[in-house]
């Protein structure tokens, strides 16, 4: 059985390019263009990974974080353009995360999703 | 009848002066209004009453008062004048005769030595008492004349040695001294009205009088002249009074001497004679202040300010000038320090706030940039894949490759200055750790396109570094990329550490084009650039990114030879875990 990914970012080129990306590893993907779409499906479907943009429209992605996830599942990826997440997101109250700074490398996104879902 | 009326009027005054000692200060003040007045009393009543018991019991107080006048008198002349000569215990002793005298009239005790014999003067119409006085009381009489010697001692030398300090205060006891002493002496010489000694009434109102007339002020306003006086000649600043026609009316020892002028040859003469530089300088016509004089004093200019403002005369005309000249050469230096350092402060205020709007700015449109970057680094790496699986038409495919490289490239930079902006501008957080340098580098060099320079690394010196990995490459990504640059026909560069002192010293090194001297202090400044892609960022970030490790930057170059960045951090000895380094990986890096 495929792990299932949630992907949340305001902008949606990336959506369709991380879906497009992470599709073609064989994960199966789910998109979320706000906060509020993402808690909606994340109490529908169980993830195993989310990976969040800090900036979205309608909330910050570390305050979405703890409301879907209990810090073992699903696990959480910030990818974000805004620098001073890098700072924040290591005094984050749960568990283990991860960021990477956009632009990020597929490849390296491939890598650290990977990585982070024991494949 | 009058005496008694002086005398009761000479009690209550006594009485008022004790209770009111904010009025009189002096006790002295009370007991001379108190001894006048019981002296006047007891003469009267001696006077008035009948039998010899009764006029005896008065003798003795008037004795008594008589004996104790002059030094009281002489103990407040003192107080009076300022004169702080005698110490309590003198005057205690000075009294003590008089006091003895007063306890043996009253105990009657040792009669031999105060008095030989007394009788009613037959011949008199109001009938005092004839004393004869015996060998004690003759001494303490001449005492007492001696004192009123001292007293007339003191008042001649003050009149000769400083009269206008003491004038007021010297015809006011001219009063208290004068008019007793010629009813005495009228007395003596028995051309006194009625036979009957007016002393003790005169002094009485004498006393009375004085002490009404309020010493205190007479005080200030003796004192105030000289006090002005005494300030002019010691102030620092030079003063000159003209007259109306400019001529030196006076000048204070600190204007003789800037003038090198002396008192005494120009006192009359006008100012425009005896002192022209002055004259030529300044306006005497107007009451304008602040204008200023150069004068050269000891071989050192020194700046003046003058004043000047004038006396006029009851219609309204300017009758004397006053020149006040200030030396403000110190003054007018510091202000000018000031206004150098307010203009420099200002200027370095504006820069911040300059810097601060633009990181503002920065860290905005860096974030918009991100976005769309993301997206077009995402599709360059997907077609990317997509032609390099490709078989159809290789050399098209081949064509298309390298463009899309160099869009990888080109994106690559727009990022490196997105990054540059944001990192000048957020707050920075390190998270130490041990970084092993070769395990760093290894990954820097395998990013940075070098052409066709030769890479090296020596890290035996010094392996080990407790820092942030992110903002490490950061640092040394920037100033690899800019040695490679500096090296556009290609060359070496050297990496090396060292440890020097309590630092370990990383070592970037370059066979390039060098930094001319004139732009080695803007180096590190933001937005100072010598390329024309670079943002000016570069440098300046990486001066922060190390200052966050409390280490610093230092640089060497020779232009046509090369240059050396030279990173120092502190060595964190006691904190760094020499036989377990973390490795660095994948993992640990951002962005």
């Amino acid at each position: 059985m495929s792990n299932t990914v949630l992907v949340v970012d305001d902008d949606k080129e990336i959506l369709s390019l991380f879906e497009l990306m992470l599709k073609s590893e064989g994960y199966s993907v789910e998109t979320a263009s706000s906060g509020e779409q993402a808690l909606e499906k994340a109490r529908k479907i169980s993830f195993d990974l989310a990976i969040l943009d800090i900036m979205l429209g309608d909330m910050k992605g570390y305050d979405l974080a703890p409301l879907i996830s209990s810090g073992e599942k699903p696990r959480i990826l910030f990818i974000t353009g805004y620098s001073e997440a890098y700072n924040y997101v290591h005094s984050l109250p749960f568990g283990p995360v991860k960021i990477l700074m956009k632009p990020v490398m597929l490849n390296e996104l491939v890598e650290v999703v990977n990585e982070l879902l024991e494949r | 009848m009058v005496s008694l009326i002086v005398c009761s009027v000479g009690f209550l005054a006594a009485i008022y002066a004790w209770f009111k000692p904010r009025l009189f200060k002096s006790k002295l003040c009370w007991s001379l209004i108190f001894i006048t007045s019981l002296w006047n009393l007891s003469y009267s009543m001696e006077i008035l009453s009948q039998g010899f018991q009764a006029k005896l019991f008065w003798c003795s107080f008037k004795l008594a008062s008589d004996f104790s006048l002059p030094i009281i008198l002489l103990l407040y002349i003192l107080e009076f004048m300022g004169i702080r000569a005698l110490d309590t215990k003198t005057q205690i002793l000075m009294a003590a005769p008089s006091a003895t005298a007063t306890l043996i009239i009253f105990t009657k005790m040792y009669e031999g030595i105060s008095w030989v014999e007394i009788t009613l003067e037959p011949g008199n119409s109001f009938q005092t008492l004839n004393v004869m006085l015996g060998v004690g009381y003759q001494l303490l009489i001449s005492y007492n004349y001696l004192i009123l010697g001292v007293i007339l001692l003191i008042l001649l030398r003050i009149m000769t040695i400083s009269p206008k300090l003491y004038s007021k205060r010297l015809s006011t006891l001219s009063v208290i001294l004068v008019v007793p002493w010629i009813s005495h002496l009228l007395f003596i010489l028995g051309i006194s009205p009625n036979d009957l000694d007016l002393t003790p009434i005169l002094s009485n109102i004498a006393a009375f009088a004085v002490v009404w007339l309020k010493p205190e002020s007479f005080y200030r306003e003796d004192i105030l002249p000289a006090a002005r006086e005494s300030i002019v000649d010691g102030m620092l600043d030079a003063v000159l009074l003209l007259n109306h026609r400019n001529e030196v009316l006076d000048l204070n020892p600190a204007a003789q001497k800037i003038s090198e002028l002396h008192k005494s040859l120009v006192l009359g003469k006008p100012i425009c004679e005896v002192w022209p530089k002055l004259c030529k300088d300044i306006d005497f016509k107007t009451d304008l202040s602040n204008q200023e004089l150069n004068l050269i004093l000891d071989g050192e200019e020194r700046i003046f300010d003058v004043t000047l403002s004038s006396i006029m005369n009851i219609f309204d005309e300017v009758s004397s000038l006053v020149v006040v000249l200030r030396d403000i050469t110190e003054l007018k230096h510091y202000s000018e320090q000031l206004e150098r350092l307010v203009e420099e402060r200002t200027n370095q205020l504006q820069n911040v706030e300059r810097l601060a709007t633009i990181g503002e700015t920065a860290t905005m449109v860096g974030h918009d940039l991100r976005n769309p970057l993301q997206v077009i680094v995402g599709y360059l790496y997907i077609l990317k894949n997509l032609f390099e699986d490709s078989e159809e038409n290789p050399p098209m495919t081949e064509d298309v490759l390298a463009m899309l490289d160099i869009l990888s490239t080109q994106s690559g930079y727009m990022n490196k200055i997105v990054s540059d902006l944001q990192d000048y501008a957020r707050p920075l957080n390190p998270q130490l750790k041990d970084i092993l340098l070769e395990d760093l580098f290894d990954r820097i060099i395998s990013a940075i396109d070098s052409g066709s320079v030769f890479i090296s690394t020596d890290f035996k010196a010094g392996n080990l570094i407790l820092a942030d990995i992110n903002l490490l490459r950061r640092v040394f990504t920037n100033l690899m990329t800019n040695a490679v640059q500096a090296m556009p026909d290609g060359g070496k560069l050297e990496i090396f550490s060292s440890i020097q002192g309590s630092n370990i010293v990383i070592s970037v090194q370059d066979t390039g084009i060098g930094i001319p001297q004139e732009n080695m202090g803007k180096l590190f400044k933001p937005l100072f650039t010598t390329k024309s892609k670079g943002t000016g960022f570069g440098l300046a970030v990486s001066k922060r990114l190390v200052e966050v490790h409390s280490g610093r930057i230092e640089v060497e170059s020779e232009v046509g030879i090369g240059t050396t960045f030279s990173v120092y951090f502190p060595l964190h000895l006691g904190e760094l875990d020499l036989a377990n380094p973390q490795r660095v990986s994948t993992e640990e890096l951002v962005g």
